[in-house]
């Protein structure tokens, strides 16, 4: 294994572009990350995709060979990854481990997504399998995805306390960053009344303690030491990636399961858990290193309890640290300084693959009004259906 | 079938066998953990053995945690009338958490509430009512 670098990102802004391809939104993406770069679509030796789940991919889930077939044919290796909204992360992980080994000195990851409007629906062409949790939780109870994140948020408000207006505070912290991110879709700020009086969708979560469903597309182009200084600029470097799978006793009311077997001891959301923990231990670091986080957080809920299962806070903690302003810009450990999920709606397997854009230009210094002073190590965590997880950590 | 008919929305999860409906799932012959739906194999890593035979339900528990679907989910949910209702994760019993709908009005509904394992009509078309689970306040007494 030898050292990897971030030698540039770029992504497409988030948002509803009827009129753009799937294509069209990488290309944007994968231009701007290879203009950071200095580099040249025939200078990629490989491409790694996070293949979308919801349109293109000839039907198996293919999108960077749709992408070189489209831009720049010449003969470079292409890996097409799955991992729902982890997928991003796999990609990484994968393009991240084809440098590492020395194989290959220039591959790109990226991830570019078209959602369908409203409630992620079924996956198409799924079967009516009567031992898939999808099929039942559609079929037997009409589930949709935040009727799971709003049962962990009733259960915090019972294990903790956390209230209505703590959620509503969570959502307003991320659209304040949000508003200070170009490429986010939400971009004007909210108040805890303004949240509190959004629609009720699933109790206790309300519309704007939800994150939406968006367009977008992300890229990272990861090189040698060689190449990244050849690019110039901050040496950014791959501190550590790595993915994980769920275990078996995870409490976690997980998408889309309808039966399952929790057991004590068990970490809620082991998948994530088990990746950061593990990407700790490759960077040698540990939560007190961190300058800041960008987390999947699909809801308010997860605005406070992912800090705390990952050991940056005690179970509980979450509220206060919010609210004393320890989870903003400035605070102990700023959280989504890109403005999360919350402001950018969910282009599932392209969000991984944004934090990590994120990530870049915090240690670069480019993050704008938004910039965490100072950041040196700055990391991800990212879920996925499937009980995916991911973690990558860079430091300047 | 010509006849008046109750069916299940998936027979196989879901049995409405008298004396009380069970939801069908599997248990390890190995270790006891109990599934829900059924499984092709155990899936505790602590276990070797991994051998599996169905199971019948019949699902007493507390409430683990709740919310109130409150928007129309897509047309696969074929239940009607619709209106909000109460999802809820039911803790019953080895260890197995079961979610369903909860047939209580949302202002008696209590995180460690006793529910049971009930039937729900989703709809009911001439001579056919399709049913699914539901669970309900426990009072205790014998099924």
């Amino acid at each position: 294994m030898r050292p990897v670098y971030v030698l540039g990102v770029g992504a497409h802004p988030w948002g509803k572009w009827p009129g753009t391809t799937q294509v069209e939104l990488a290309i944007h993406a994968m231009k701007a990350a290879l203009g950071e770069a200095s580099l040249q679509w025939r200078d990629l030796q490989g491409l790694v995709a996070a293949s979308s789940r919801f349109e293109g991919g000839m039907g198996w889930g293919l999108h960077a060979n749709e992408l070189v077939q489209t831009v720049s044919e010449h003969g470079l290796a292409c890996i097409n990854v799955g991992g729902a909204c982890a997928a991003g992360a796999v990609a990484f992980h994968t393009a991240h481990m084809l440098v590492a080994s020395g194989q290959y000195d220039t591959v790109a990851a990226m991830g570019a997504e078209r959602m369908p409007k409203g409630f992620i629906p079924r996956p198409p062409g799924s079967a009516d399998d009567p031992a898939d949790h999808d099929f039942l939780r559609w079929k037997t109870m009409g589930a949709t995805n935040p009727a799971y994140w709003a049962m962990e948020a009733q259960r915090r408000m019972h294990d903790h306390g956390t209230t209505a207006e703590t959620f509503a505070a969570a959502s307003v912290t991320m659209r304040r960053h949000g508003a200070m991110n170009p490429n986010a879709r939400f971009r004007t700020p909210s108040t805890v009344d303004e949240v509190l009086a959004s629609p009720m969708v699933s109790d206790p979560l309300h519309l704007l303690e939800i994150c939406a469903v968006s367009d977008g597309a992300a890229a990272v182009i990861l090189g040698s030491e060689d190449q990244a200084r050849r690019a110039g600029g901050p040496m950014i470097q791959v501190a550590a990636s790595a993915i994980a799978t769920g275990r078996f006793g995870d409490p976690a009311a997980r998408i889309p399961t309808v039966g399952s077997t929790p057991r004590p001891g068990v970490p809620h959301t082991s998948e994530v858990v088990t990746a950061v923990h593990r990407a700790w231990d490759l960077a040698g670091i540990g939560a007190e290193d961190v300058d800041l986080v960008e987390i999947a957080d699909n809801t308010a809920w997860h605005i406070l309890a992912w800090p705390e299962l990952f050991g940056f806070f005690a179970p509980g903690e979450g509220d206060r640290m919010l609210t004393a302003g320890e989870m903003t810009i400035g605070g102990r450990l700023p959280v989504n300084p890109s403005g999360g999920f919350l402001s950018f709606g969910e282009a599932t397997t392209a969000q991984a693959l944004m934090q990590v854009c994120e990530l870049a230009w915090q240690l670069k210094g480019q993050a704008g009004e938004r910039q965490v002073e100072g950041a040196r190590i700055a990391m991800s965590a990212v879920l996925g259906l499937g009980a995916n997880g991911g973690s990558i950590v860079l430091k300047r | 079938m010509e006849e008046a008919a109750i069916t299940a929305v998936i027979p196989q999860a879901l049995s409405l066998d008298p004396p009380a409906p069970a939801l069908l799932g599997t248990r390890c012959a190995d270790c006891g953990t109990l599934y829900y739906p059924q499984v092709v194999s155990c899936r505790n890593p602590d276990c070797e053995g991994k051998d599996v035979a169905p199971a019948r339900i019949m699902a007493r528990g507390q409430l683990y945690s709740f919310t109130v679907q409150r928007y129309r989910p897509p047309p696969l949910f074929a239940i009607e009338p619709w209106q909000p209702y109460v999802l809820g994760l039911v803790d019953v019993e080895n260890g197995l958490r079961v979610m369903g709908i909860v047939e209580a009005p949302l202002e008696e509904v209590r995180i460690g509430m006793p529910l049971r394992l009930s039937t729900l009509t989703l709809n009911a078309e001439g001579a056919q009512t399709v049913m699914t689970h539901s669970f309900v306040p426990d009072d205790g007494a014998d099924t």
